[in-house]
Order: C-alpha cells, then sequence, then structure tokens
C-alpha cells in the first residue's frame, strides 16, 4: 500500500527521536515527501515505485534520524578529550583486574577443597571473566558519564613534572633467554616423566630414594606446567624485547608473583618430599637441623631467588645500561 | 585511502565547512524548507533535503533561526527566517570569510602554484 509505506518511513524515523521532536518532525517528513513526489511526478498520480524512489533519495530511517539527532556533537559513547584518558585507565584497570581476580581465584581454589583440575580452571577462568567484565563495565560507564555532563577531568599538565627520557635500553642477551628457556624444558619434562631419577643412589644395586613424593608429583602436574610456561612466557617476552623493556618488567613481575604463589602450594601445601627421603637423610644424620623444616626451607630459597630476579631486572631497566652485550 | 577518497573527503569538508554561512545568507526573508533546497541546488550549492532539514532545526535551537508553520495552504509547510542574533552571526562570520577567502585565493595562485 503505497499511503502506509509512507507513513511507516515517517513512524520509524521519528520513533528513534526524542518525544519532544516527534510531531513536528512528522508534519515537517510528509510534507517534504510530498513536495519530493509533486516535482518527480509533476501531477500525475505517484506509484509505487515513484514513492520508494523518493523514500530512498531520503536516506535509511536510521540515517535520517541520526541527522536529526545529532545532539550538540555528542553522538558517541565517549569522545575526546575523554577518550584517550579512558584508554589509558581501561587498560590499568583489565590488568589489575584480571589480575588481582586470577589470584584470587587461584588461592581460593588451592584453600579449599581439591577437585578436579578443569573444575578449578572454569572457576578461575570465571572468575577472571566476571572481574574483568566488572572492570570495564564500572569505567566505561565512568567515563561516558563524564562526557556527557562534562565534567572536567582535572588533567593539567606540568612542565617541570616531564618524565625523563629513557636512557638506553637494558639490552637482554638471546642466549640467556634461551637458556632461560631450556631450563623451563628441562624442569617441566624431568619432574613429569621422571620425576623418581631425582634421588640418592646407592651403589650396589640398592634401590635409590627419590627426594620427591612421585605420586604427589603426577597429581599436581598441572603446578609443574604451570610453572614451567609461566617461565617460558617470561623468557619469550625478553626474547621478543631484546631487551628490559616495560613490559618486560610487567611480565617478569607477573611471572615471578604467580610462581611465588604456585611454589608455595607445592612445596608447602601438598606432599612434595618424599618420607623415605626424609628418614633416610635422618638416619644418615645429614642435614638433620634443616630436615623437618625442607619445604619451607626451599620454598625461601625460591622466595629469595624470585625476589633477587624481579629486582634485578627492575635495576637494570633503570640503569639502563647493558649487562651483557646484545647479539 | 585512495586518491578519489581523499579527493571526495576534502571537497566533502569543504562544503560542511559552508553550508551553515550560505543558509543564513539565504534566510534574510522567511522561505521554506524546500525552497531553499532547490534554490542552493539552482546556485550550484549541491544540498539535500535530509541534511538541510535537520541542520535547521539545529540552528533554530541554537537561536539563529526561528521557525513557523503555515497552515493555510493544502499541506502544512514550516517557513525559517533568521533572528537578530542569527543576523548578527552571519554579518561577523561572513566578514571572517570575506578576508579568509581572500587570502585563501591568493595563496592558491601565488607565485609557486602558477599551472
Amino acid at each position: 500500500m503505497k499511503n502506509d509505506m509512507i507513513e511507516r518511513y515517517v513512524y520509524a524515523v521519528t520513533k528513534k527521536l526524542p518525544s519532544s521532536m516527534r510531531e513536528d518532525v512528522s508534519k515537517e517528513l510528509n510534507t517534504l515527501i510530498s513536495d519530493m513526489l509533486e516535482e518527480r511526478c509533476q501531477g500525475v498520480l505517484p506509484t509505487d515505485k515513484d514513492i520508494r524512489v523518493v523514500l530512498t533519495e531520503l536516506g535509511t530511517t536510521s540515517e535520517l534520524a541520526a541527522q536529526y539527532n545529532n545532539n550538540n556533537g555528542k553522538n558517541c559513547l565517549i569522545g575526546e578529550p575523554y577518550y584517550s584518558s579512558y584508554k589509558t585507565v581501561l587498560k590499568i584497570v583489565l590488568l589489575a583486574a584480571g589480575f588481582g581476580t586470577g589470584l584470587a581465584s587461584v588461592l581460593s581454589v588451592f584453600a579449599g577443597d581439591m577437585v578436579p583440575w578443569y573444575e578449578a580452571a572454569f572457576k578461575c577462568i570465571g572468575m577472571v571473566w566476571m572481574g574483568v567484565v566488572f572492570g570495564f563495565a564500572f569505567v566505561t560507564f565512568l567515563f561516558a558519564f563524564f562526557y556527557h555532563k562534562d565534567i572536567a577531568l582535572g588533567i593539567t599538565e606540568n612542565l617541570d613534572e616531564l618524565p625523563e627520557v629513557p636512557k638506553k635500553k637494558a639490552a637482554v642477551s638471546k642466549g640467556e633467554s634461551i637458556a632461560g628457556i631450556v631450563v623451563c624444558v628441562v624442569f617441566v619434562l624431568l619432574f613429569l616423566i621422571v620425576p623418581q631419577f631425582m634421588g640418592v643412589y646407592f651403589g650396589d644395586g640398592k634401590e635409590s630414594i627419590p627426594i620427591f613424593n612421585v605420586d604427589t608429583i603426577r597429581r599436581t602436574w598441572f603446578v609443574v606446567v604451570a610453572l614451567g610456561v609461566l617461565g617460558i612466557v617470561g623468557e619469550v617476552v625478553k626474547l621478543i624485547d631484546m631487551c628490559i623493556s616495560k613490559r618486560v618488567v610487567i611480565t617478569t613481575v607477573i611471572v615471578n608473583v604467580a610462581s611465588l604463589f604456585l611454589s608455595y602450594f607445592w612445596l608447602i601445601q601438598s606432599n612434595l618430599f618424599n618420607p623415605e627421603f626424609i628418614e633416610y637423610t635422618v638416619s644418615e644424620k645429614m642435614l638433620v637441623d634443616v630436615m623437618p623444616y625442607m619445604p619451607k626451607f626451599v620454598f625461601g630459597i625460591v622466595v629469595l631467588a624470585l625476589v633477587f630476579d624481579t629486582i634485578s631486572t627492575f635495576v637494570r631497566m633503570e640503569k639502563g645500561e647493558p649487562r651483557r652485550q646484545g647479539e | 585511502m585512495n586518491n578519489d577518497e581523499i579527493i571526495s573527503g576534502m571537497i566533502l569538508e569543504l562544503r560542511r565547512g559552508t553550508l551553515i554561512l550560505l543558509v543564513l545568507s539565504q534566510l534574510q526573508k522567511p522561505m521554506y524548507g524546500y525552497n531553499l533546497v532547490k534554490n542552493l541546488q539552482l546556485k550550484e550549492i549541491p544540498i539535500e533535503a535530509n541534511t538541510l532539514y535537520p541542520l535547521m532545526r539545529r540552528l533554530e535551537s541554537q537561536g539563529l533561526l526561528v521557525s513557523q508553520w503555515e497552515t493555510s495552504g493544502a499541506k502544512p509547510r514550516k517557513y525559517y527566517a533568521i533572528t537578530e542574533t542569527g543576523q548578527m552571526v552571519f554579518e561577523k562570520v561572513k566578514e571572517y570569510w570575506n578576508t579568509f577567502s581572500d587570502n585563501v585565493n591568493e595563496l592558491l595562485e601565488g607565485p609557486e602554484n602558477e599551472e
């Protein structure tokens, strides 16, 4: 129906407009369409085709409504100058939220009852996702609000506070990174495939006593893999950047903290050390004073190593001097 | 972006920049929207109704134009006319345009740009 199409068109356009405008725009459009048809048809009754041509010329209902809706040029959710700040803040918040909830969920998994690894993984992923989504929604809403209400951001620049130009960045040799990756791979393979190799060997055909509780290692294989993956990721980033960049530092920190928590769980919470081995050392009076505290002792060493690595990475970045020449 | 797109983009910006000035210049006496469209098209200023109508509505909300519905004819028609504020704004911008376009033309025809 010809008339129906025009009616529907005008309705579709005005539907997208604020109610205050609707009646006025509707009258305006009806007259305009009628004028355009008159011009096109010169007194002859407009056909279906004529109507279609005119309506097409006017543009789609969305386009036309958009033209009318251009409210003070604030058509987007977040425009400049807010958008740049929004992006910066969003990056920080998403990283923090993702990392924070990741850590929290990992800890909660370990603190609770042991569940199959896939259940734990799903739980962690779910929590991280929720944390990230919430962070995103919060920051987006906040900045959209600021933008549309013209709330000043208060970001003034002070010439005296401009950051220093970074000195020549500390180079990281390929060899260093590759060695690191090899160590991680060896670590993973060793623990996953032949954990029993690490132990005390006796000369005359007596069975060796593995240092670690093989069962525990089998059960906690995902920790081994996770530690290995973390290490490899850290080294790969170093390899890509070829210097101690901000990205390398951030990755190193994240990897080290995550490794810390994983090591805690692995060394302290689970039965990592073979009770036989512990007995053996007691009976042989080796390191007797240390033995009961073996897990904590090893964990302490791990903590020191991780802390040292993190600090040294920072220092290398600050100094900006190559410790070793890049290749 | 290929060259044709760049060219049409620049041309579009030029047209956009001068459109409001032109609209104000034609509304010294009350005029019906569609007539304004036709007038401008006759004077080789390409403009569509779906751009002009929302634009005039916006100018009215800014106080540069004032509108009135004519209901005496067969169909209701909205007439727009320039306001005092609009006139003042128009004259200021027109003054600027005269100087500006002279400068532009001078630069474009300068010795370095002779073809």
